[in-house]
C-alpha cells in the first residue's frame, strides 16, 4: 500500500517557502529519534530536552541553507550531535576516560538484584541492572566515540552516513567504532 | 598474519559493513582463530546491548511541554547566521577571517567561480614554475655531442652500461665508454660510426 505521506525532501521545500506546518511535521517525525540520540549523549533528561529543542530551533533557522545534498535526517543529526558534543565538552571536560589506554579500563561490576531465596531474580530487576551497567560504560566513552556508537546502534545508520553526520572519513568512523566497542566490551566483560 | 591486523575489522564485520577482500580475509582468519571469533561474538553482543537501550531512553520521555517550549522559539524568523553546529561555526569563522585578511586575497579568489578551479589554477602554475626552474638551472650540454652519438650501446653489446661521454677536439669524433663487469670496452664514435676496442683504460687516448 502506497503511503500518501509527503517525503522529507518535499517537507523541506515547503519549509523553505516558510510553511511552519511542514516543519512541525518534520519535528514530529524526528522528535523521538533526536531525543534518543541526545539522551544517549547527555545521559540526563534536562540536557537531552535542551539539545533536542535547540536542534530543532537551529534547523528551522538554517533550513534555507539546506541544499538537499544529504538526507534531511543526516543534516538534523549533525546539528544534534554537534550540539551534544559541545555541551559535553563544556560540562565534563577531563572526566572521560581516554580511549588510548584501553588496558586501564576496569570492568564495571554488575550487581544483579537477588530475588527471594530459592527463586530466580526477577527479569525486570536484572534488566534494570544491566541497563545501568551499560549506561555507566557508555558514560566512560568520549563524546566523539559515543556519538558514532549511538548513530550506529540506535539509528542503524550506515558508516557513510555517520561519516557525514560527524564530519569525518569512513575510515575514522570504522576506527572510532572499533575502539569504542572494544572499550565497552572490556567494561561489560561480566555481562557478556 | 597476526590477530591485531584483523581485529580492527571486527567492529565493521559485526555491523555487516565489511565487504570485498577484507571480508574474505577476515572470514578465512576467523575460521582458524577462536580468539578473534570470540571477540567478534562479544562485539556483536555489545552492539545488541547498546541498541536495546534506546527504547528505554525514549520510554521515559516526557513530552508534555515540548511544543509549548518550542513554538515560541520557532516564531523567530530565520537569520543569516553561522552554520548550526560547533564545528561548522568554527569553519565559518575561519572563512570570515580569511576573507577579512586583505583585499588582495579576496580579489584573487574572487576571480574564480569555484574554489576547485582556483586551486587547480594554483596547482598548474606551481607545476609550470617548477618545470621552468628545472630547465633554467640544468647544466649546459655540449651541443656537439648527441647530434651524431646515439648514446646507446653499439650493436651486439646490449648488456653493457653507458658510463661516460667525452668530447674531443674534433666535433665529429666523440668517445663513449661502456663498461661490462668483466671487460672494459671503449667505443669511439667517428662521424656517427662506432669503433670498438677492449681494455682501453683511457678511451680518449686512442684518438
Amino acid at each position: 500500500m502506497e503511503s500518501n505521506l509527503p517525503s522529507d525532501a518535499e517537507l523541506v521545500l515547503r519549509c523553505q517557502r516558510g510553511e511552519m506546518a511542514a516543519f512541525e511535521e518534520l519535528v514530529n517525525r524526528y522528535r523521538e529519534k533526536v531525543y534518543g540520540l541526545a539522551y544517549g549523549m547527555a545521559r540526563n533528561e534536562p540536557d537531552a530536552q535542551d539539545i533536542r529543542q535547540e536542534t530543532f530551533v537551529r534547523a528551522w533557522q538554517s533550513i534555507d541553507r539546506f541544499r538537499g545534498q544529504s538526507a534531511f535526517y543526516t543534516w538534523l543529526y549533525r546539528i544534534a550531535t554537534n550540539l551534544a558534543i559541545d555541551m559535553m565538552r563544556k560540562k565534563s571536560r577531563g572526566l572521560t576516560v581516554p580511549l588510548d589506554t584501553p588496558e586501564g579500563a576496569r570492568p564495571i561490576e554488575v550487581q544483579m538484584a537477588d530475588g527471594p531465596k530459592g527463586r530466580l531474580p526477577s527479569d525486570e530487576a536484572q534488566r534494570s541492572d544491566l541497563r545501568q551497567a551499560i549506561d555507566r560504560a557508555m558514560s566512560e566513552l568520549s563524546p566523539e566515540h559515543r556519538a558514532v556508537v549511538l548513530l550506529k546502534d540506535f539509528e542503524g545508520m550506515e558508516y557513510k552516513d555517520i561519516a557525514k553526520v560527524v564530519g569525518c572519513s569512513m575510515g575514522t568512523v570504522m576506527s572510532r567504532l572499533f575502539y569504542a566497542r572494544r572499550h565497552l566490551q572490556r567494561l561489560l566483560k561480566d555481562v557478556l | 598474519m597476526k590477530c591485531a591486523w584483523y581485529q580492527r575489522w571486527l567492529a565493521a564485520s559485526a555491523d555487516d559493513e565489511l565487504t570485498g577482500w577484507r571480508d574474505a580475509l577476515l572470514r578465512r582468519h576467523l575460521a582458524g582463530c577462536t580468539r578473534c571469533a570470540v571477540e567478534l561474538a562479544e562485539l556483536r553482543r555489545v552492539r545488541e546491548l547498546v541498541a536495546g537501550q534506546k527504547a528505554h531512553y525514549v520510554a521515559n520521555l516526557d513530552d508534555q511541554f515540548f511544543w509549548q517550549r518550542l513554538r515560541p522559539q520557532l516564531q523567530t524568523p530565520p537569520q543569516p547566521e553561522p552554520e548550526p553546529d560547533g564545528e561548522l561555526v568554527m569553519a565559518y569563522s575561519y572563512r570570515q577571517k580569511k576573507e577579512l585578511r586583505g583585499p588582495s586575497g579576496v580579489a584573487f579568489w574572487g576571480l574564480f567561480p569555484t574554489r576547485w578551479l582556483a586551486w587547480g589554477t594554483v596547482a598548474v602554475a606551481l607545476v609550470a614554475a617548477t618545470l621552468i626552474g628545472v630547465h633554467l638551472t640544468r647544466a649546459p650540454q655540449d651541443s656537439s655531442l648527441g647530434a651524431h652519438v646515439p648514446l646507446l650501446p653499439p650493436p651486439g653489446q646490449g648488456s653493457v652500461h653507458f658510463t661516460e661521454v667525452k668530447s674531443t677536439k674534433d666535433t665529429w669524433a666523440s668517445v663513449v665508454k661502456f663498461d661490462q663487469p668483466d671487460m672494459n670496452i671503449a667505443v669511439i664514435w667517428v662521424d656517427g660510426m662506432p669503433y670498438m676496442g677492449k681494455d682501453l683504460k683511457h678511451p680518449s687516448d686512442e684518438l
